[in-house]
């Protein structure tokens, strides 16, 4: 059983550089969108990446003192189409340069079958049919992954507004058994199931219970808005009462929990504050010493 | 079939007015797309569903977002008419790039072929495309620097992709 407490961390946004300043060694971690760090030009484009390389050094500079995990958005591997070996290779080279302790990528669809990518984007993550069909492809891809990583590949339940009916699986039931047929791990949004109890009506603890506890590795906190009678995960305030309350029911219940994860987009940092921003790692703090307790507590 | 089940979803959900004509008459999906009885039941499910709105309301947020963040003076000096003139470029141009500068110089190039423009809007135009258009030859220009990832595949050296 492992003992330790999960680690604590930000995803990494232009201004993270100022709460890591001023936080200095309370940030266990950066999480990084290694797609943030390019700009595509199209697969007919005959150079088609351009680096953000003033964004690069500044990141290299911050991740040198602390863990790096790397969160990807671009590979879309629902979507029933080959995988994008150019903007694979481009994830390859991100993990060799900032050594990503894993990978995660979503369920949900970001790209659109039939289209030119990278510019066949849907505009938004959209919901997946959960069957044997999608699990096979996603497994294919999961396992494409990690031969061209050599790392560790989570896969995050995203914000839905529609679910698709008639599903033959659970979302639960999926990550099982995704993790049982490629081990692929499980990122698990609490801040997502969050909006999704509320736009959808379904129940967090059904949906928490379900989950193989082995399989989750990091938690994902956030906090969203209302727009038009729906809530969104929009990444612009402190994660809510609620979420917290299931964190600290839930996650001592992951063994194999490693990291904590607060998100937030940068537009929404003044909104936060600086203060906002690390009375959230305090809190995460605090949660990941009450995991590792009962951990400690167990293993005696 | 799943890719044309993906495709549908994707095309309603950039489509307020695919989804009202689906939510009038459901064969309409049977026509435009391959769909077995039981996906077709699904997106006619998923048409009708009061999350159908907000998938709408975010493609459209999203899809303003390059603009909004690269031409703010000029989406302040056509305010009135920003909603009518989204939409028709949304309209020549339904696939959205995920360059944000390739986005804002995309809309930019709309704008000036429009004829009814405010003087305001067009000195904001003017302004700010300029700057859209500078940035985005120095994206092309570093890009046609960068090493091409597939030069590298016999022989990584993945840190000369990042260092450039």
């Amino acid at each position: 059983m492992n003992s330790s407490a999960p680690i604590v961390g930000l995803l990494y946004n232009p201004a993270v550089p100022r709460v890591l300043d001023a936080l200095g060694s309370r940030v266990d971690f950066v999480e990084v969108i290694p797609d943030r760090l390019w700009y595509d030009f199209g697969v007919t484009a005959s150079h088609r990446f351009s680096h953000a390389s003033a964004a690069i050094a500044e990141l290299r500079d911050y991740a040198s003192s602390r863990r790096v995990i790397g969160h990807g958005i671009g590979l879309s591997l629902p979507s029933a189409m080959p995988l994008d070996e150019r903007l694979l290779d481009e994830v390859v080279a991100s993990h060799q340069v900032l050594n990503f302790e894993w990978y995660s990528e979503h369920l949900s669809m970001f790209l659109v079958p039939g289209r030119s990518v990278p510019n066949a984007q849907a505009g938004m993550g959209l919901p997946v049919v959960l069957d044997d069909e999608m699990l096979e492809l996603v497994s294919r891809k999961v396992r494409q992954l990690q031969d061209a990583l050599g790392a560790e590949i989570l896969l995050e339940n995203s914000t839905i507004f529609s679910a698709i009916p008639e599903p033959d699986m659970t979302e639960p039931a999926f990550f099982n058994r995704l993790y049982e047929s490629t081990g692929c791990g499980m990122l698990l949004d609490l801040h997502n199931l969050y909006a999704n109890t509320i736009n959808l009506g379904m129940s967090a603890d059904e949906y928490l219970s379900e989950i193989n506890p082995q399989i989750v590795k990091e938690i994902h906190l956030a906090g969203g808005d209302w727009l038009k009678g729906h809530y969104t995960d929009s990444h612009s305030r402190a994660t809510p009462s609620p979420v917290w309350e299931w964190a600290y029911e839930w996650a001592p219940r992951f063994p194999n929990l490693a990291a904590i994860t607060f998100e937030y987009h940068e537009s929404y940092h003044k909104r936060i504050g600086l203060s906002g921003v690390a009375e959230e790692i305090e809190k995460m703090h605090e949660l990941a010493s009450d995991i590792q307790s009962q951990r400690q507590r167990q293993v005696a | 079939m799943l890719v044309h089940f993906q495709k549908a979803l994707a095309d309603l959900t950039a489509s307020p007015a695919l989804c009202r004509e689906v939510r009038q008459k459901p064969e309409t999906l049977r026509e435009l797309y391959d769909l077995s009885e039981k996906e077709w039941r699904r997106l006619v499910a998923i048409t009708a569903s009061k999350g159908m709105e907000a998938n709408c309301m975010l493609y459209r947020a999203n899809r303003l977002a390059p603009v909004a963040l690269n031409l703010p003076e000029t989406c302040d000096a056509i305010r009135d008419d920003l909603n009518r003139l989204i939409s028709a470029y949304w309209e020549s141009e339904p696939i959205t790039d995920v360059h944000f500068l390739v986005e804002a110089d995309r809309f930019c190039c709309f704008l000036e072929r429009q004829t009814d423009l405010s003087p305001q809007a067009r000195e904001a135009l003017v302004r700010e495309h300029a700057v859209v258009a500078a940035k985005l030859t120095a994206t092309r220009q570093n890009a046609q620097e960068s090493v091409p990832t597939e030069d590298l595949r016999s022989e990584f050296d993945a840190s000369l992709l990042l260092q450039n």
